[in-house]
């Protein structure tokens, strides 16, 4: 467990550092995870980019082919475009309205950092909520789709629904972070232990440089 | 109550400095659940699986992973200097040679940054030594970059479509001649400009036009750059001769880019490997009497070579890969968002009411696109381009329809508002792209020269983009005055509406 071992912190250890430590080496596996998802929606995306090229071709050539690459492709997309969300939140690659925020000081401007995530939170939180319920009741009901190949429904809405879990979980661990970061160092001072910085800890577990490509 | 509300919520989480798509989704989901009823959440799951998985936009990923296959091959290095040696006499000179290469990688890549990111890598640092005037010059690569999105294959136009329900083919084929209206316009004020202020870009020296060395050398440089051409013709050329769709295209292309970047980076290992083949076959002329005491064939690469290009290449896929995940990761959270708010506002009634509050003002079709321009033209300055387009057109989209307005021209009309966007100063993507690579490139020539790195300011960029942006309003005016312009084109090939 060296990476909950403080590096060049020599005060007294508390439970509230002993916490953030195993906080920020939770993150960094998370974050770890998330990439290798990347990685895969990637490839996704370009053996998509392969099986479409070679169904058109198929489809003029009278190759021997797949049924339903339309139906096939959306369901591929589906997984390419959801289980990456955790990524693109956790490599600052999401779109914000930053007209004001030079503008803040920092107390403010973490307030608007910790706004702004967990709005994204409670849209994650709906979609998986109803995502989740669909996927049930597309299998209670035994749904199918109406292309050919005939496909049980619950099967990509599970796919989809898991892409949207994963972002939630992202989003929590962001808004978890942010709020560790901020008050265990704090909480750490009052148990007697001396000022630590992120030297002191280890330098790559920050919420802001994690998870970059 | 419920509009007022709405853009009440709307202003406030905007300037709280929301992520777009949170925004937008809590906007909708509050909306919802106050002045409809809870279970109207329960739209939220088909929403999401249509958005996930509707087969057109397979296209966003795909042509997102074609451009950055192609912008990480190094392709546009040698494409700019091929295209340097065709236009170099223009009164100009390479600043026409940014906005002609701008052009031309535009068409094999969707997005705009990439385009600018690209293209001013290259050619930044040539600039410097030639003495060109260097606020023309990051103008015209910032410009350059934004015909990314006009000219076809477009992600702007691809998500357009989608928010109002439009043929993405007819929408393509829409941006193609404006886009090159555009570029020309651009072209057309560089040469004004170098002719009016001579101090503003030298005279190039090159070969002549009547210099058979300087054809050679030019029609060459085509060579090398038939399979990058064939790559644009290939994907548009399959969607304007109506063999595939959009996404299909984009397929062809990912394959097409994927194939060619590889190759090109690999060129170490397989120029060298070629020489050797055509030694040992006989076909670099060993079999001829004259060659027969000739050294023997050239060695094959060896191992060390073969293990670099392997890393260099598994590298550059990767990169891509990651980037064109995280693209489309975010485009697709906000799509999913602002089809939530479309939603939203049409089943409340507030779209309806932002319509019959338009259609009030008794504008016929020209003056209400007149006024979105000078709407878009303002919202552009302080927001972003992408949000600027994805937050309005789902809202105006019932009054444009209750005006008449064709979609497909209102479309390119948008597109050009939000590439001035996308450099209007002082928020503009694309000028922080120029004055990062600005900054990158110096700092490397500090380090070089061991010189202390210049500090320039983002100014130079913001009064450099203006008269491009003059150029874009002279080509926005003229579609809005000219509709067909844009419509001609689709309707040659699909037919008149």
């Amino acid at each position: 467990m060296s990476a909950i071992t403080p590096s060049t912190y020599s005060g007294r250890r508390t439970p509230a550092l002993y916490l953030l430590l195993v906080f920020r080496a939770l993150t960094r596996k998370a974050d770890t995870l998330y990439k290798y998802l990347g990685y895969l929606c990637g490839l996704e995306i370009l053996l998509l980019g392969f099986f479409i090229t070679y169904q058109v071709a198929a489809r003029n050539l009278d190759w021997p082919r797949a049924p339903g690459t339309d139906v096939m492709s959306g369901y591929i997309l589906g997984m390419a475009a959801t289980w990456g969300l955790a990524y693109t939140l956790r490599s600052d690659a999401n779109v914000r309205i930053d007209v004001l925020l030079p503008l803040m000081g920092p107390r403010v401007r973490a307030v608007a950092d910790f706004v702004a995530v967990m709005g994204l939170a409670f849209l994650a939180y709906i979609v998986t909520w109803k995502m989740w319920g669909d996927v049930i009741n597309s299998y209670q009901l035994n749904q199918y789709s109406n292309d050919y190949p005939r496909t049980p429904l619950f099967f990509p809405k599970a796919i989809i629904a898991a892409g949207y879990s994963l972002l939630l979980l992202a989003t929590l661990q962001m808004l978890l972070s942010i709020l560790a970061e901020k008050l265990l160092p704090t909480v750490h001072k009052l148990m007697g232990g001396a000022e630590i910085s992120h030297k002191d800890l280890d330098e790559e577990s920050t919420p802001s440089n994690t998870g970059q490509g | 109550m419920a509009i007022g509300v709405a853009f009440g919520l709307m202003g406030a989480f905007f300037m709280a400095g929301m992520y777009v798509a949170g925004a937008l989704g809590c906007l909708s989901l509050i909306m919802l659940f106050f002045f409809g009823k809870p279970a109207l959440w329960n739209i939220m799951s088909s929403k999401a699986f249509d958005v996930n998985t509707g087969f057109i936009l397979v296209a966003i990923p795909l042509f997102l992973l074609m451009g950055e296959l192609i912008n990480r091959s190094g392709i546009g290095e040698r494409m700019y200097t091929v295209i340097s040696r065709w236009i170099w006499f223009l009164p100009g000179g390479l600043v026409h040679t940014n906005i002609v290469s701008s052009a031309l990688f535009a068409a094999c890549s969707g997005s705009s940054v990439a385009t600018s990111a690209t293209i001013s890598r290259v050619s930044l640092p040539s600039f410097r030594q030639r003495g060109y005037s260097e606020r023309m010059v990051i103008g015209s690569l910032a410009a350059g970059g934004t015909l990314g999105i006009l000219i076809p294959p477009s992600i702007t136009l691809i998500l357009y479509g989608v928010l109002v329900e439009e043929s993405v083919g007819r929408l393509f084929m829409a941006g193609f001649i404006p886009g090159l209206l555009l570029a020309a316009s651009f072209m057309v004020m560089i040469a004004i400009v170098a002719l009016v202020w001579r101090g503003m870009a030298p005279r190039e020296r090159g070969y002549g036009l009547t210099s058979w060395h300087g054809w050679r050398i030019r029609l060459l440089g085509i060579f090398q750059l038939m399979p990058m051409l064939a790559l644009v013709f290939l994907v548009l050329g399959a969607i304007y001769l109506g063999l595939a769709s959009p996404g299909e295209a984009a397929a062809f292309g990912v394959t097409g880019a994927f194939i060619l970047a590889v190759l090109f980076n690999s060129s170490t290992v397989i120029s060298p490997l070629a020489r050797h083949l055509l030694k040992i076959t006989g076909l670099g002329g060993i079999s001829s009497r004259a060659h027969r005491d000739s050294p023997p064939p050239p060695s094959l690469p060896n191992r060390a070579a073969l293990s670099a290009v392997i890393d260099s290449n598994f590298r550059m896929v990767r990169d891509s890969l990651l980037s064109a995940v995280r693209t489309t990761g975010m485009i697709f959270l906000i799509l999913l968002a602002a089809l939530t708010l479309s939603f939203a506002f049409a089943r409340l009634g507030i779209s309806q009411q932002i319509a019959e509050v338009i259609s009030d003002l008794q504008l016929n079709d020209w003056q209400l696109v007149l006024a979105l321009v000078i709407f878009y033209l303002i919202l552009g300055t302080f927001m972003e381009s992408f949000a600027m387009m994805v937050t309005t057109v789902p809202i105006l989209l019932p009054a444009l329809n209750a005006a008449g307005v064709d979609l497909v021209w209102f479309g390119v009309i948008m597109v050009i508002l939000v590439e001035a966007a996308l450099i209007s100063p002082p928020e503009g993507i694309n000028l922080y792209v120029l004055h990062g690579v600005r900054r990158d490139i110096d700092r490397e020539q500090a380090e070089s020269t061991n010189q202390r790195m210049p500090q320039r300011t983002i100014k130079d960029v913001w009064i450099g983009v203006l008269p491009f942006m003059a150029c874009m309003a002279v080509t926005a005016g003229l579609v809005l005055a000219f509709p067909q312009i844009a419509l001609w084109l689709p309707n040659l090939v699909y037919g008149a509406r």
